[in-house]
């Protein structure tokens, strides 16, 4: 894992710096409708999303994994903060993943040949469904965290309304970025203090200094409040999302372990002391979450913004847990896509907006480590027995999504099933005008080929079987037409002895071979052509 | 003498046997060619006697027998109506032009 990862990063990198081209053509084709600038803004809120996103991700399964990998951590950090100085390369980094995952999914062959192979192969698929649920389950993890961050500033920013990147767009998102950067700074040297330490131990103070730094102490106060009083609803919310139905192609392979994690859970709500986190109980159950990005879709989408309404999306983001990252960036880029935020564009100016996103981004990847192991934290707190039991819970789940992620070139491919696994359960479950074409166009082309092979071949037996019939249909006519039937029934009883071919066959046509009935039909035209001409000839001397 | 015309009627019939194989063959193979060509020689006269049928539509089985049988079909109808016209007319029909189902003429 630890060498895997600055591997990948490496790739990102090289893929950023090659693709720019690509990434501003695809930028304009992407928003035709819009203006460059606004294109740009949400770019830039994308990227933050999509980029901390996996980054804190697997800072946190390293630190988890690993309790010293803080060094390698930093080295990665780093790179980010001075990215995020540059508008131009936010815009080229938003999209490599995007390319990234296009072209696997173009240049390994790929999507739709491994669909092919996974229709086949029982345990393949059942192997390529799991790792793609890992992959939602990080994703959504992410996304909802991002929520809940976004609602933290929102909330913030209600406290303290004299804010000056309030009345000031641009310069606010300029303090915003700087505030960034020091809860950064601050968090890489809490890092490298507490290299040597747990991280469960080590992230809610980091969260502390990094909230304290960006003046957004009512944000975590409020976040925490949030997570105690929605964890609470979450339980409702759980059972619902527990219940509701889930992307068809994946029940059966997740049914045991959900039903698992749900019994966990409820014996974990009978006891108010225990962990609040769900996903805690999903240590092996990856298709827990990628529902509560559709419920999240249809709830929270237009809410997000306006302050009051959303307070149920902290209580499932909570659920969210430790791992994933880029489903929410994903989501995140689609409504930016399409257009889902128009009236908030409108009321916000955009640079606010995408100030909003991106502190809450950087809110995020803080959050994303702080909330990662909560059930540790508050049993740590309350001094609760139990502790260790229930702390080494998620990192398993960790574990494994780190090194699914560290699988550099599978994953391109997982992340587009598994963005199409995450795209589908809200397509099927909800009527989200913006999310549900593309989902609809990507299932569709991940099935086209396996059903466009059983119907070719069904279609082409089926209409080559017409056509024979109708041929024979045809032959038959013309054999009623040319044979009389009595001069086989009495010459049948002359020429029996003489060859076996003379009979009639079932349907009471002549056993003619095609040769002789297709000459017997030529001459009937002839002789009835004769003979008409005879007529006619008589006709016309008299 | 005897065993020597044997063993050579043998070794004939063995060659002739393996020959024949190839023999064989080679005439089904070409039997089966010639059967081809007179199908495809009958669709073709079909096709020059019709004359809903152009020399394009010559490969169409479908289309051939569906307007040959068609083309037959009219021609019944328009003896039919010739013969009636012949004889409101008081001309003579000879039985010959007259027509009496299908199959070959029977000679009286």
């Amino acid at each position: 894992m630890k060498q895997t990862e600055p591997d990948n990063f490496i790739s990102i990198g090289l893929s950023i710096a090659s693709g720019e081209g690509k990434v501003q053509t695809e930028v304009e084709s992407l928003k035709p409708s819009r203006d460059l600038t606004g294109a740009e803004n949400i770019i830039a809120e994308e990227i933050t999303g999509r980029h901390s996103g996996p980054r804190s991700n697997k800072i946190a399964n390293s630190n988890t994994g690993y309790g010293c990998d803080d060094v390698a951590v930093d080295t990665h950090r780093e790179p980010v903060v001075a990215r995020r100085k540059n508008a131009s390369t936010q815009l080229t980094e938003s999209f490599v993943d995007d390319l990234k995952e296009k072209e696997l999914a173009a240049a390994d062959g790929s999507a739709d040949i491994l669909d092919l192979v996974l229709q086949d192969m029982e345990f393949d698929e059942a192997y390529s469904l799991y790792q793609s649920m890992q992959q939602k389950q990080a994703r959504s993890a992410v996304e909802q965290l991002q929520r809940v961050q976004m609602l933290n500033s929102q909330y913030c920013m209600s406290i303290q309304g004299s804010q000056a990147d309030s009345n000031s767009p641009p310069a606010g998102a300029q303090n915003g970025l700087d505030a960034i950067v020091d809860a950064f700074s601050s968090y890489h040297s809490q890092l490298q203090n507490n290299a040597g330490e747990h991280i469960h131990h080590n992230l809610p103070s980091s969260i502390d200094q990094q909230a304290s730094i960006e003046k957004n102490k009512p944000s975590a106060d409020s976040s925490s409040n949030l997570l105690a009083t929605d964890m609470a609803n979450s339980a409702n919310g759980s059972h619902g999302g527990l219940k509701t139905p889930r992307g068809d192609d994946f029940d059966q392979f997740f049914s045991n372990s959900e039903s698992n994690a749900l019994s966990k859970f409820l014996d974990n709500l009978a006891n108010p002391l225990g962990s609040f986190n769900p996903i805690s109980f999903y240590p092996s159950m990856p298709s827990y979450s990628p529902q509560h990005i559709s419920e999240l879709d249809l709830h929270t989408m237009k809410p997000m913004i306006p302050t009051p309404p959303s307070r149920h999306s902290p209580q499932q983001s909570m659920k969210a847990g430790p791992v994933g990252s880029e489903a929410a960036d994903l989501d995140g880029s689609r409504n930016a896509k399409y257009g889902a935020f128009p009236h908030e564009n409108a009321i916000h100016p955009l640079s606010m907006d995408s100030y909003n996103r991106r502190a809450n981004d950087e809110v995020k990847n803080e959050l994303t480590e702080a909330f990662s192991h909560p059930p540790s934290q508050a049993l740590g707190e309350t001094g609760f027995g139990g502790a260790h039991g229930v702390s080494q819970v998620p990192t398993p789940s960790n574990s494994r999504q780190s090194s699914a992620y560290a699988l550099s070139p599978k994953r391109g491919i997982e992340d587009v099933e598994s963005f199409e696994g995450s795209m589908s359960p809200s397509s099927t479950s909800a009527t989200t005008p913006p999310s549900s074409p593309p989902s609809k166009r990507h299932r569709r082309t991940f099935h086209k080929p396996l059903l466009s092979l059983e119907q070719k071949r069904l279609n082409h037996s089926c209409s080559e079987q017409k056509r024979r019939q109708l041929c024979k249909l045809a032959y038959d006519r013309c054999l009623r037409l040319i044979t009389n039937e009595d001069d086989y029934k009495e010459s049948n009883h002359e020429e029996k002895k003489k060859s076996k071919r003379r009979h009639l066959t079932k349907e009471g046509l002549p056993n003619l071979s095609k040769y002789t009935a297709l000459s017997r039909i030529s001459n009937e035209i002839m002789k009835i052509q004769a003979k008409n001409e005879g007529l006619k000839k008589r006709l016309n001397m008299s | 003498m005897s065993d020597d015309d044997s063993k050579i009627s043998k070794r004939r019939q063995t060659k002739k046997a393996c020959l024949s194989e190839e023999q064989k063959k080679a005439h089904h193979i070409a039997s089966e060619q010639k059967r081809r060509e007179n199908i495809r020689s009958t669709f073709d006269k079909i096709v020059a006697l019709t004359p809903s049928l152009n020399e394009h539509e010559n490969r169409s089985e479908l289309n051939i027998l569906t307007k040959s049988a068609d083309y037959i079909e009219a021609l019944k109808q328009e003896n039919d109506r010739l013969v009636a016209l012949c004889r409101g007319r008081d001309i003579e029909v000879p039985s010959k032009l007259k027509y009496n189902g299908p199959g070959p003429e029977k000679m009286d």
